[in-house]
């Protein structure tokens, strides 16, 4: 479990003020948390740093947006997550809500053998707003109510999905489980 | 009950949501029915896999990129005025220096000309750092 970085509401104003230091700053407490959350989405090591690049410079254009009042990290979670779905979207045979079913398991011959690459290979064909629910509950421990916040949708859409995406993921193992036992 | 009633109760087994009673109930069935054993087992490798995805490092020079494209690297006004102060401090420092010395080896050897040449350079390179503002006069 990655812990959410310490970021100063103090460093957020400043790098709002256009104080260079206070950005970078910024950026270097949030770049580890970013990156991973990119590669998650992306599973590619280029892809993955423009994806970090487009949400940091988006976070730098939309500094003006954010309101002391509240804390920052929800707020740039928000911003991350729509950044990385949209970029997703945009990319060419990105997987749909609409298409996405828990389809029956392939044969246990189909495609790897080693569950644990069986298992990346189905991960990555998830649509991105599963994979986000995903790596927000795993990767960040987040709370159903810290996701649905972070992802502006309802703790009921963000149980559904999370179910979806691991029944998805269960289905396609349970054959290779079953040779297992 | 079937294994689909069962089911039911296998969510909340997997999310830590039951009793101790209907927790024991739950691992008594699991371990008389290798269907509903496979999807407990099949579940907790998914979760196994997803929480143990590594953490990667950030690559070298990112920081830099990004800090580098968002807000570009640029010479405050104050600086800059800095600077040219401080050229103009340090080419008025040498003119004194060079008159001093050129003034003494005037007086000696009578060599004029070197003085008048090195007083011209140094007049030029002060121009130059304030523009065109003249702050010591024009050239004979």
């Amino acid at each position: 479990m990655y812990a959410a970085p310490d970021i100063s509401k103090e460093t957020v104003l400043r790098a709002r003020l256009g104080d260079r230091a206070a950005f970078r700053q910024l950026v270097e407490g949030l770049a580890r948390l970013t990156f991973n959350l990119a590669w998650r989405m992306v599973y590619n090591a280029t892809d993955a740093e423009d994806l970090t690049q487009e949400i940091f410079l988006r976070l730098h254009r939309n500094l003006d947006k954010f309101d002391p009042q509240y804390p920052f990290m929800p707020w740039f979670r928000t911003l991350a997550t729509h950044v990385c779905i949209n970029w997703k979207k945009a990319q060419p045979k990105a997987a749909s809500l609409d298409a996405m079913e828990v389809d029956p398991a392939g044969a246990p011959g189909d495609g790897p053998r080693d569950p644990s690459a069986l298992l990346q290979r189905e991960i990555e064909k998830l649509p991105p707003e599963y994979k986000m629910v995903l790596t927000y509950l795993y990767f960040q421990g987040l709370s159903i109510a810290d996701i649905a916040d972070a992802m502006h949708i309802p703790p009921g859409t963000v149980k559904t999905w999370l179910f979806r995406a691991r029944e998805h993921l269960k289905e396609k193992l349970k054959p290779h489980v079953a040779t297992l036992l | 009950m079937s294994c689909d009633e069962w089911k039911a109760f296998l969510q909340d087994y997997l999310a830590g949501g039951l009793s101790d009673t209907a927790k024991s109930a739950v691992e008594r069935h699991l371990s008389d029915c290798v269907p509903c054993f496979a999807e407990v087992r099949a579940h907790k490798l998914v979760e196994k896999h997803l929480a143990e995805q590594p953490v990667l490092d950030v690559p070298a020079g990112l920081v830099d990129r990004i800090v580098d494209r968002a807000v570009p690297r640029r010479v405050s006004r104050f600086r800059h005025e800095l600077l040219r102060v401080a050229a103009a401090f340090v080419a008025a420092i040498s003119l004194g220096a060079a008159a001093v010395t050129y003034g003494y080896t005037d007086r000696l050897s009578g060599a004029g000309d070197r003085f008048d040449s090195a007083r011209r350079s140094i007049e030029s390179s002060i121009r130059g750092a304030f523009g065109a503002t003249n702050l010591i006069g024009r050239q004979p």
